[in-house]
């Protein structure tokens, strides 16, 4: 069940399996606590970070002069 | 420099760092995301274990390590893991051991609520979350960095890891129950 809930997180159940698992959830508390606490561990990984900004066009030019030194070498 | 032939590659040194660079900016955001999560949101790190990963692979791809093109995310993603594991142990070394202790009451004080994984501030949130991460056996870690960190899709993490997609589904859900159990929210899942 464990690898199922993985899954189902993701939305990567496929639906049979999904329904499976959904009805386990709803007459379970031992695995409804297991998914909470799996959400709360997906969802805190994903949201670690500030909102995405490219690295920026000086940095580029840094990584481009770092690369050209490594031909040259 | 004599460059090997590779049939995909431009034989032109110019051309073949131009390619590069324009393969290179493409993977720009999945490299910056899992770099930046793997930093705890510290951007410079995060810039400067990017650049790096990207300079590592220059001197591979000029060589012609790299099979085709489509290999290059997967390839990347093994080099920023790698780099960003060493700054990362350096990293850890100055947070406060309690975090995860801490994380682990405060959750224990908000059981039952979805989504909350105390403590309250954010820093602190994401210091015990990256330092169970870090107590994770390395394959389990690393299928929680690519899935969980990095975004990617099971079957993409499965090219960087080198494992079927299967493997990667299981050592990610033992990844996350580990985590879970870390962090004080649910006994280990059997």
């Amino acid at each position: 069940m464990g690898g199922m809930l993985s899954r189902l997180a993701d939305g990567r159940l496929g639906w049979i399996a999904r329904l499976y698992a959904e009805a386990h959830l709803r007459r379970c508390p031992k695995c409804t606590a297991a998914m909470k606490a799996l959400l709360a561990v997906r969802q805190g990984l994903r949201s670690i970070g500030a909102p995405e900004l490219g690295l920026g066009a000086e940095r580029w030019a840094q990584i481009e002069a770092a690369c050209l030194a490594e031909a040259e070498e | 420099m004599g460059l090997p032939a590779i049939s995909w590659l431009p034989s032109d040194e110019g051309d073949r760092r131009a390619l590069y660079m324009r393969l290179v900016k493409a993977q720009e955001s999945v490299l910056l995301r899992t770099a930046r999560r793997l930093s705890g949101g510290n951007a410079e790190m995060a810039a400067d274990i990017v650049q790096e990963a990207i300079v590592s692979g220059f001197v591979g791809f000029m060589a012609g390590k790299l099979g085709s093109p489509d290999g290059l995310r997967p390839w990347l993603l093994r080099i920023l893991l790698n780099k960003a594991h060493a700054e990362w142990r350096h990293a850890r070394r100055s947070w406060p051991v309690a975090d995860v202790t801490a994380l682990a009451e405060a959750a224990q004080r908000e059981a039952g609520e979805v989504g909350s994984l105390g403590p309250a501030d954010e820093e602190g949130r994401t210091r015990a979350l990256l330092t169970a991460v870090g107590e994770l056996p390395d394959k389990l870690r690393a299928a929680v960095e690519l899935v969980d960190l990095g975004e990617l899709e099971y079957a993409e993490a499965a090219a960087v890891l080198g494992v079927p997609v299967g493997t990667v589904r299981s050592r990610l859900a033992r990844a996350r129950w580990r985590l879970a159990a870390l962090l004080g929210r649910e006994e280990e899942w059997r």
